[in-house]
C-alpha cells in the first residue's frame, strides 16, 4: 500500500467502536486505519497522507478539538470528522469553524456517515491537487536569484524601472536585464501574465 | 595453584547466579486463575471466592496477582465455549497461570474439559463441591478439591424438629440449569419424607410468583429457600435480594442450607458457610504452588445457628432448638428496658400486701394504718402515672383482676367500671391472642418473666399498640398464684419510629437519585459507546451479508462482539439500577477495598471528562466492613463528586481526588482527599446542615444525607483541610455488626 492512497483514519479511544466504524468502512470500500488515541495518530501519519480523519471529541489525553488544533498546523492538513458521544452544540459550532468536514453523533445513519467520509476524501483530493498546482508554480519563482527577486517584489507592486533603480539604488539598465530575466525564467510573455502567476504562487504581499 | 583459584572462581560464580535465581524466583509474584461459575455477586457463591483471595494473600509469602473469569452461568449455559477458551488462551499466553481455581460445579467442569489446551501441565484446585458430585469430576493426581455436604433431610428434620406440625414445605429455586439440578436434586433426598411433608416445588417462576405463592401458604407451612438467583422473566437476583424480597411477604418460617441466609431472612439450622471453601481451599493453593499434590479437605456443617429475630417472628420454641444450638441475634428484651420500674412496682406491692397483713391484724394502729396505706397506693399511683404506666395484678387461681385507672383507660375502660381479666381479654386483637396465651404459658412453665407487644382493638374501631411485662409469683413452688405487671400504650411510639425509617429512606433514596443525576450525563456517554459500536457492526455485517461469499469468520467476530458490548452496556445499567432502586437499609460485611474500587468505576468516566486524577489507594491488608453497600457507595460517591467540584478551577497539574482505604482500629477508614481550595473555617461548621451549600446549582442535602447514613453505620464523617492544600473528608466503619444491629 503506497503512503499517500486516500485512507480514512479512525482514532477513538473506545476500542470496541474503532473496531466497529472502521468494519462498516471497509465493508463500504474504504482504506481504513486506526488509531487508540490521537498522539499515537499523529506520531504515525506519513507526511504526504491522503485520506481525511474521523476523530472521538471526548478522549482522555488529547481531546478531538486538540488533534484539530494540531492537523491545521501540518503542511498538509487533513479534513476531520469528528463523532461524538452526544453532540453538544457549542462544541459544533467551534469545530465547524476551525474547517471540519461534518460533526456527527456516533449513532448517527450510516449514510450520514459515509456521505461525510465520501466528502471529506474529495475535498482532500481537490486540495491535494491545489496545493500541487500551488507547488508547481512556486518551483518556477523558485529558481530566481536574490536581487531579481527583490525587484519582482517592486514590479508587482507596479513600480516604473526608474523608480525600483531609485529604491534599489542601481543603474536602471541594470533593472531592465533583471526584468528580462524574470521573465524568461518564469516563462510568462507580459507583466499582467507575471502578476497573476505570483498572485496564484501566493507570493504577493512578501516582503 | 592456578587451577585451584580458577575452580574456586567457577564456584564463586555458580553461588551468585543460585542467589540471583532464587531471589528472581522469589520476586516473580504467583499467578492464579480463578474461574467462577455465577457472576461474583450471586449467592451463595458469593463469599467464596472473596474469602479465598484474601487468605491467600495473607498466607503466601510473595505477591499473587489474581485473574477472574466467570462462566456467568445466571446468563443462561454457553453454547459455544470457544470464545472463551479463545479469550482465555490469549489472556494466558504470556502470563501463565501457576494454579487454576474452579468454585462450583459448571466452573469445574469448564476446566477439566478444556485443561489439555489451556493449562495442560498445571494443577487444579476444584472448590465449592457437593460430596456426592465429586464422583463424576476427572481429577489428576496433582490436583486438589474442597467438598462439603448438602444434607437436604437434614434440613427436612430441623423443620419437624422446630415446628412439629408442619405438613407442608415449599421448596423456593431460581430457574437457571443448576438450580433446576438442585431442585430435583432436593426433591429426591426429600422422598422418604413424603409421608410428613407435602413438598410443594416453587421452580420456574419469577419473583413476584413466589412472592404471591409464598405469601398465601396454608398454616403448618415452612419454606425451603435454597438459593434464587434468576427468575424466570430472566431477572437476576444477587446476594441475598431474592431472600429478603421473600422474607418481607411469607406466611411461613424460612429454612436455609447457607450461613450467608442466617440474618437475611431463614431461622436457621445446621449451615454451610460458603466462605469457609475459601479458607479451606487457600493452604491448600499454598500447597499445590509449592508443586505438593493438593488433596481432598471436607468443609463441615457449621453447629445448627438460629435467628433470634425469626423466632419470635414465627412463635418458635427455644427449648425445641436441637442442643448444642446457638442463637444470635436478641434484641434487647423489654425486662431488660423495665427492670427498675417492674422492681419498683413488685417492692410497692409487696408493701402494699404487709401493710394489709398488718392492717388485719392489729385493729389498734387501724385508723393510722389506713392513712399509711392510703398515702401508700398515692406513692404508687405516682411512680407509675410518672412512667405513664398502667398496672395490674391478677389472681391467677380467681380470674379476678385489679387495675389502676391508667390501664383501664389504655384498655378503653370508662374510670369507675371494673372489668374483669376476660373484659380485658376479649379486647385483645384476634390475630395476637394466640401470642398472649403461648407468652402466659411460657411464663408459668418456663418461671420467666411476661414480656410482649400485642395489639388491641377498642369497641370503636381504634387499634393501639401496647407492651407489657409482668412477673408470675408461685405458691408452694410450683402453683401459679397471680401475674403483676405493668401495660404501657406504644402505638405512637411505634408510629414515630416507622416513619423514621420511612423518612430516612425516603431521603436516602432521593440523594441517591440526585447524585446519580449528577452522573447522569457521563453514564449517557457509556452506555452510547457499546450501543454505538452494536449499530455500526450490524451494519457492516448486513453489507457482508449482501456479498455472494460472505466472510463467515468476519460474520462471527462481529457476532462476538455484538454481544460484547450488548453486555457492556448491561453492566452499566446494572450499575445505575443498583443505586437507583428504592430500597431498604441491608446490611452486611463487605470488603471496603472492592467498595472502593466499585466507586471510582462508577466515577471514573466523570473524572476523565472533568480532566481529574482520579487515585484509589486499597488498604493492603484485607479490609472487612460492615455496612449497606449501595449507601455506602453512594456515600463515597457524593465525597468523590464533591472533591471534583471542589478541583474545578483548579490548574491541571493539582487535580487529584484520591479515595483512600486504610485499617483503622473500629474496623476501616475511608479518606476522600482533594487537592482544591480547601474549606473556610466559617463553612466547616455548617458543612454537614441540611440546605447548606457552596455551589450555585446545589441543593444542599449531599453531605447531610450521607453523614445521616454514616451514622446509622455508628460511625461520623469528619472534615478538614490539608495541610498541603485541599481537604480531606473520612469516616470509620466497623468491621462487624454492631451488638444487636445485626441486619
Amino acid at each position: 500500500m503506497s503512503s499517500n492512497e486516500p485512507t480514512v483514519f479512525v482514532v477513538d479511544d473506545d476500542a470496541s467502536f474503532l473496531t466497529s466504524v472502521a468494519r462498516l468502512l471497509r465493508a463500504s470500500g474504504f482504506l481504513v486505519r486506526t488509531f487508540p488515541s490521537a498522539p499515537a495518530f499523529l506520531s504515525e501519519l506519513p507526511k504526504d497522507a491522503a485520506g481525511c480523519v474521523i476523530a472521538d471529541l471526548q478522549m482522555p489525553g488529547m481531546t478531538g478539538m486538540e488533534l484539530q488544533d494540531e492537523l491545521i498546523k501540518t503542511a498538509n492538513p487533513l479534513p476531520i470528522v469528528f463523532l461524538s458521544g452526544h453532540g453538544e452544540i457549542p462544541d459544533s459550532v467551534r469545530a465547524m469553524r476551525h474547517g471540519a468536514e461534518d460533526f456527527l453523533t456516533k449513532r448517527a445513519p450510516k449514510d450520514a456517515l459515509l456521505n461525510a467520509v465520501k466528502r471529506a476524501l474529495g475535498r482532500n483530493a481537490r486540495e491535494r491537487i491545489e496545493r500541487s498546482q500551488q507547488y508547481e508554480r512556486r518551483a518556477r519563482f523558485d529558481i530566481l536569484s536574490e536581487r531579481e527577486r527583490e525587484v519582482l517584489q517592486h514590479v508587482l507592486r507596479g513600480q516604473l524601472n526608474k523608480q525600483i533603480a531609485g529604491d534599489l539604488g542601481i543603474h536602471e539598465r541594470t533593472v531592465k536585464l533583471h526584468r528580462t530575466a524574470i521573465t524568461t525564467k518564469v516563462g510568462v510573455q507580459s507583466v499582467a501574465e507575471l502578476t497573476r502567476l505570483a498572485q496564484e504562487a501566493g507570493l504577493l504581499g512578501q516582503p | 595453584m592456578q587451577e585451584n583459584l580458577a575452580a574456586r572462581m567457577i564456584v564463586a560464580a555458580a553461588l551468585v547466579l543460585a542467589l540471583l535465581a532464587a531471589n528472581a524466583e522469589a520476586a516473580a509474584p504467583k499467578k492464579i486463575l480463578i474461574v467462577h461459575s455465577f457472576g461474583r455477586d450471586f449467592a451463595p457463591y458469593n463469599p467464596t471466592g472473596q474469602a479465598f483471595r484474601t487468605r491467600l494473600t495473607e498466607l503466601l509469602k510473595q505477591a499473587v496477582v489474581f485473574h477472574e473469569v466467570s462462566l456467568d452461568v445466571e446468563r443462561g449455559e454457553l453454547e459455544d465455549e470457544r470464545p472463551l477458551v479463545e479469550y482465555l488462551l490469549r489472556r494466558t499466553h504470556d502470563a501463565r497461570p501457576d494454579l487454576v481455581v474452579a468454585i462450583a460445579n459448571p466452573a469445574a467442569h469448564f476446566c477439566l474439559r478444556h485443561r489439555a489446551q489451556l493449562f495442560p501441565d498445571r494443577a487444579l484446585l476444584v472448590t465449592g463441591i457437593d460430596q456426592r458430585r465429586l464422583s463424576h469430576l476427572q481429577l489428576h493426581d496433582g490436583d486438589g478439591v474442597v467438598t462439603a455436604d448438602l444434607d437436604f433431610p437434614g434440613v427436612a428434620r430441623t423443620i419437624l424438629t422446630i415446628q412439629p406440625d408442619t405438613t407442608t414445605v415449599a421448596l423456593v429455586l431460581g430457574a437457571t440449569k443448576l438450580e433446576q439440578y438442585w431442585a430435583d436434586q432436593i426433591q429426591r433426598d426429600l422422598a422418604p419424607f413424603a409421608n410428613r411433608l407435602r413438598l410443594v416445588p416453587l421452580t420456574n417462576l419469577d419473583l413476584d410468583g413466589v412472592r404471591q405463592r409464598v405469601a398465601g401458604l396454608p398454616p403448618h407451612s415452612a419454606v425451603f429457600y435454597y438459593m434464587f438467583a434468576v427468575g424466570a422473566d430472566g431477572l437476576h437476583y444477587e446476594s441475598e435480594q431474592a431472600l429478603a424480597a421473600i422474607r418481607d411477604v411469607t406466611r411461613a418460617p424460612i429454612f436455609g442450607s447457607f450461613a450467608s441466609q442466617l440474618g437475611n431472612g431463614i431461622v436457621g439450622g445446621g449451615l454451610i458457610d460458603m466462605a469457609q471453601f475459601g479458607h479451606e481451599s487457600a493452604p491448600m493453593a499454598v500447597r499445590m504452588l509449592a508443586g505438593e499434590s493438593g488433596g481432598h479437605t471436607h468443609v463441615a456443617t457449621q453447629q445448627p445457628t438460629f435467628d433470634w429475630r425469626q423466632l419470635q417472628r414465627w412463635n418458635l420454641r427455644e427449648a425445641n432448638l436441637p442442643p448444642g444450638s446457638v442463637v444470635r441475634f436478641r434484641l434487647p428484651t423489654l425486662w431488660s428496658q423495665y427492670k427498675w420500674q417492674l422492681t419498683g412496682i413488685g417492692l410497692l406491692l409487696f408493701a402494699q400486701a404487709t401493710l394489709i397483713a398488718v392492717l388485719a391484724r392489729s385493729r389498734r394502729r387501724g385508723r393510722r394504718l389506713t392513712r399509711e396505706l392510703q398515702m401508700s397506693e398515692k406513692r404508687l399511683a405516682l411512680a407509675a402515672a410518672a412512667g405513664d404506666l398502667g398496672m395490674w395484678l391478677w389472681n391467677m387461681q380467681t380470674n379476678a383482676l385489679w387495675a389502676t385507672e391508667r390501664t383501664k383507660e389504655i384498655f378503653g375502660f370508662s374510670p369507675g367500671c371494673e372489668p374483669t381479666y376476660d373484659m380485658f381479654y376479649g379486647r385483645v386483637h384476634p390475630e395476637d391472642r394466640l401470642a398472649v396465651d403461648n407468652r402466659i404459658a411460657t411464663a408459668v412453665s418456663g418461671k420467666t418473666n411476661f414480656e410482649l407487644q400485642y395489639r388491641i382493638c377498642l369497641p370503636d374501631g381504634v387499634e393501639k399498640w401496647l407492651a407489657a411485662c409482668g412477673e408470675v409469683t408461685f405458691e408452694k413452688g410450683d402453683v401459679p398464684a397471680s401475674m403483676a405487671g405493668i401495660v404501657s400504650d406504644i402505638t405512637e411510639r411505634r408510629r414515630t419510629a416507622l416513619e423514621l425509617v420511612h423518612n430516612r429512606q425516603e431521603l436516602t433514596h432521593f440523594g441517591r437519585v440526585s447524585t446519580m443525576g449528577q452522573l447522569a450525563s457521563s453514564l449517557a456517554h457509556e452506555l452510547n459507546q457499546p450501543l454505538s459500536a452494536i449499530l455500526r457492526n450490524a451494519e457492516a455485517a448486513e453489507i457482508f451479508l449482501r456479498s455472494d461469499s460472505p466472510d463467515l469468520k468476519e460474520l462471527r467476530e462481529i457476532l462476538a462482539d455484538i454481544r460484547k458490548d450488548d453486555r457492556r452496556a448491561g453492566e452499566v445499567i446494572d450499575r445505575m439500577r443498583g443505586l437507583l432502586k428504592r430500597r431498604e437499609f441491608q446490611a452486611a460485611q463487605l470488603d471496603a477495598n472492592e467498595l472502593a474500587s466499585e466507586v471510582v468505576a462508577l466515577a471514573r468516566p466523570d473524572a476523565e471528562a472533568r480532566k481529574v486524577a482520579l487515585v484509589l489507594q486499597p488498604s493492603p491488608r484485607p479490609a472487612t466492613a460492615w455496612g449497606d453497600r449501595v449507601q455506602l457507595q453512594q456515600v463515597l460517591l457524593n465525597l468523590l463528586l464533591n472533591g471534583m467540584d471542589a478541583i474545578n478551577n483548579s490548574p491541571l497539574h493539582r487535580r487529584t481526588v484520591s479515595l483512600q482505604v486504610r485499617p483503622h482500629p473500629s474496623g476501616v477508614e475511608l479518606a476522600i482527599c482533594d487537592t482544591g481550595q480547601g474549606i473556610t473555617q466559617e463553612n466547616l461548621k455548617r458543612l454537614f446542615d441540611s440546605f447548606f451549600t457552596t455551589k450555585p446549582n446545589g441543593l444542599g442535602m449531599g453531605l447531610a444525607i450521607s453523614q445521616s447514613i454514616i451514622v446509622a453505620h455508628g460511625g461520623r464523617i469528619t472534615a478538614q483541610n490539608n495541610e498541603s492544600g485541599g481537604a480531606t473528608f473520612r469516616f470509620a466503619l466497623p468491621a462487624d455488626a454492631p451488638r444487636g444491629r445485626e441486619a
